[in-house]
């Protein structure tokens, strides 16, 4: 069976991930087709051997593979599991992780044959496929939750989901017990302790370095993430959500989907404050996100935010020509008399503005500056604003 | 600024990811320690490799691969010459002998029909015996355990190939690791099913055989004693099989220390040595692993014996066959061999 995905979803591009591989494929080509001396050079000088050991070879042995097979088969799995690890991580401490796994699942293999199996001492191991055990490590820790997309064969191209955690244990199982073996004195070709060791070292990392916290999180979002969009079986999804936004409110897209959610059926308290509290974080990161989700708001609740949320929304709005909706949505403020501030005069002078430029109705414009001389007698605009009252309707 | 750098300082020694990279330098110091290898260890690995490239340098190959295995022979050859540089001459055998003699390992190079052979192997014993053949020999042994490095016959035919005793330049070599895998595996087999009867003792007929020449060790670990220690009770059961062999072994070598000056060829004399061994001290295991080996003979007075010892004594009835008529039949088959010109 062959791993061909996950049911995750990336916010980032992989570049480290793909900068790995193509620096395996590369450094497979370079020597490719090289000759008896190049060959003897690079296994003498490359290619880690625990009995005869130089340091550097710790590092440069996981850039090298001993065919096509071997090499194509490290790439699908550090393209599988190591796209999803380091989106969550951030690329320097995936990079970090890599090195410091693959250089682990080294010394664990070494150690373990200086051990155990002192007669293969001299042998050389190569591959990167300890640093890719050490992020399934990783994998398992953080995302435990996903599915892993199989392909059960080349030849029968079914495609099933399995757990992410019974298949990494299941798999990590395969190797300890191929590890035993070699110990017991069966010849294995592959290298399963530099295989558990990496996974180990990655479990291990995790542990030490409180992975844990993040991995709950990253938990509850994507079950929150994945239910909350269905028409049914979403109570799980609205549960995760709630004890997510409890430590970590600042999840606009979550607490959208919760208010959509909360609203699906009838007007909510609940799900007017997420509304709100979603569209007040999105005008910082997303305005346009922003923007649709206030339409969504005010198409079910026909109210509107604080002066400072609203006024930024009804730009917003009038920029993306939805002059009705706009002025629609000053108004409703105007109208909700909220105590005054300078947003609410900007609103003001906003909405007569767009009454006079983009509505063409001068009369409205009027009233409006009319009522912002009432509102805000000692305003600075004030000159403006009587000057504007005082022109004929006509011209 | 100062404080700046301090702080930094200060953020880079107690951050998480630091301390692991400490970790791994332990790790790397614990590694460094349990993958020591002596200049003895390395020596001989290369060592090895570049006798088995000049083995491979005998071995049908196509031009380009001996043109590879050529550059490696001459690669570790180097290695060999820049590790041992001030301990001995590879060159010269008397001192590599010398130099694997004290860490009592015996080191034996010498060309036979063209071919290099090289035998590398820890001493396990190391006398003088004397025998009656019918006629005295006197003869200096070595008991050798696993080979490290095997002679080109044994390479060449593979890892089925097993050899109970060879002539060296001025002792008689007996391989223990010919037997002492079938000895290991007995044992295992034993450790596992637990005999309560003696029947239990044997399935096939390597079983069998070996159970009728180590019925006493058999029956005294597994049905008196009950060993708990399985390591020690392994070690004291093949202790015990080998020393049961060892009478026939050194009645092979005696033959063959006789042969010594003889012209005859090696298949030759390696035939004459295990018939007069089996006539003289007779098993069952022995008989039955020369009777069911694969043979490899190329002189026409060596396969004609052979012929006759395959043909006599059929191993599938195990239990027609007796001791005296394993040394009977090993005797006539001495007796009707003609000398070779």
């Amino acid at each position: 069976m062959i791993p061909v995905g996950t049911n995750l979803s990336r916010k980032h591009f992989p570049v480290v991930t793909v900068s790995l591989l193509l620096a395996n494929w590369l450094i497979y080509f370079l020597f490719l087709k090289s000759d008896v001396h190049t060959e003897f050079w690079v296994r003498r000088y490359f290619y880690s051997t625990p009995g005869d050991q130089y340091p550097w070879q710790l590092i440069t042995s996981l850039f090298f593979h001993a065919n096509f097979w071997h090499l194509l088969g490290n790439s699908i799995f550090l393209w599988v599991f190591g796209i999803f690890v380091e989106d969550k991580l951030e690329w320097k401490a995936y990079l970090y992780l890599y090195f410091l796994t693959g250089l682990a699942s080294n010394l664990i293999h070494g150690s373990m044959v200086g051990i155990f199996m002192r007669e293969s001492l001299f042998i050389p191991s190569l591959g990167a496929s300890g640093a890719i055990s050490g992020i399934m490590g990783i994998y398992l820790y953080r995302c435990h939750y996903s599915k892993i997309k199989l392909l059960i064969s080349i030849w029968l191209p079914i495609r099933i989901q399995v757990p992410a955690a019974i298949i990494l244990i299941l798999w990590f199982l395969r190797d300890f017990i191929g590890g035993i073996d070699t110990i017991r004195g069966i010849h294995q070709n592959v290298a399963f302790w530099a295989h558990v060791g990496g996974f180990g070292a990655g479990l291990g990392t995790c542990k030490y370095l409180r992975y844990e916290v993040q991995a709950r999180k990253e938990k509850l979002e994507f079950v929150a993430d994945t239910t909350l969009d269905q028409y049914g079986g979403y109570e799980e999804g609205v549960k995760a959500a709630e004890t997510l936004l409890k430590t970590d409110p600042d999840k606009p897209e979550i607490r959208l989907k919760l208010a959509r959610v909360k609203s699906q059926f009838r007007a909510s308290a609940d799900g007017k404050a997420h509304y709100e509290q979603s569209i007040k974080l999105l005008l910082e990161k997303d305005p346009k996100k922003a923007m649709e989700a206030f339409i969504e708001f005010w198409n079910k609740y026909f109210t509107v935010l604080e002066p400072r949320y609203q006024l930024k929304l009804s730009r917003l709005l009038n920029k993306s020509l939805h002059f009705d909706l706009s002025a629609h949505t000053l108004q409703s403020l105007i109208e909700k008399d909220p105590p005054p501030d300078l947003y609410l005069e900007e609103a003001y002078l906003f909405l007569a503005k767009i009454y006079e430029a983009q509505l063409d109705r001068k009369d409205l414009a009027r009233h409006v500056y009319e009522k912002f001389l009432e509102k805000f007698p000692r305003s600075r605009h004030r000159e403006f604003v009587e000057q504007m009252t005082q022109r004929p309707l006509t011209e | 600024m100062t404080q700046k750098t301090v702080r930094q300082y200060k953020e880079i020694i107690t951050s998480r990811y630091a301390h692991l990279f400490l970790g791994l330098l332990v790790l790397y110091g614990i590694y460094s320690i349990v993958t020591h290898t002596t200049s003895f260890d390395k020596i001989t690995e290369n060592l090895k490799r570049y006798c088995y490239a000049d083995y491979e340098m005998k071995m049908p190959r196509n031009p380009l691969n001996i043109r590879e295995i050529k550059y490696y022979r001459e690669k570790f050859k180097e290695r060999v010459d820049a590790l041992t540089k001030g301990a001995f001459d590879h060159d010269r055998k008397d001192e590599a002998q010398s130099y694997f003699m004290n860490y009592e390992f015996l080191y034996d190079s010498c060309r036979e029909n063209g071919n290099p052979s090289y035998l590398l192997a820890r001493i396990v014993e190391k006398g003088v015996t004397k025998r009656e053949i019918p006629e005295e020999v006197r003869f200096d042994y070595f008991i050798l355990g696993e080979k490290t490095i095997v002679p080109f016959p044994e390479y060449e035919k593979g890892p089925g190939a097993r050899t109970f005793v060879s002539p060296g330049e001025n002792a008689i070599y007996l391989y223990r690791d010919s037997l002492e895998p079938i000895l290991r595996w007995y044992f295992e087999s034993l450790w596992i099913t637990q005999p309560k009867q003696s029947y239990q003792f044997y399935g096939d007929a390597l079983s069998y055989s070996l159970y009728r020449d180590l019925q006493g060790t058999c029956e005294a670990m597994f049905l008196k004693e009950h060993p708990k220690n399985r390591r020690s009770a392994e070690e004291s059961f093949v202790e015990e099989g080998f020393k049961t062999f060892l009478p026939t072994m050194l009645s092979m070598g005696a033959r063959m220390a006789a042969d010594r000056k003889s012209k005859f060829p090696s298949d030759y004399q390696y035939l004459r040595a295990c018939l007069t061994g089996l006539s003289l001290d007779p098993n069952h295991t022995m008989f039955y692993l020369l009777k069911t080996g694969t043979l490899y003979t190329y002189t026409p007075m060596a396969r004609k014996g052979w012929n006759l010892f395959l043909q006599r004594l059929d191993p599938t009835y195990p239990d027609q066959i007796t001791l005296q008529k394993i040394s009977e039949t090993s005797q006539d088959i001495l007796n009707r061999l003609k000398v070779p010109p």
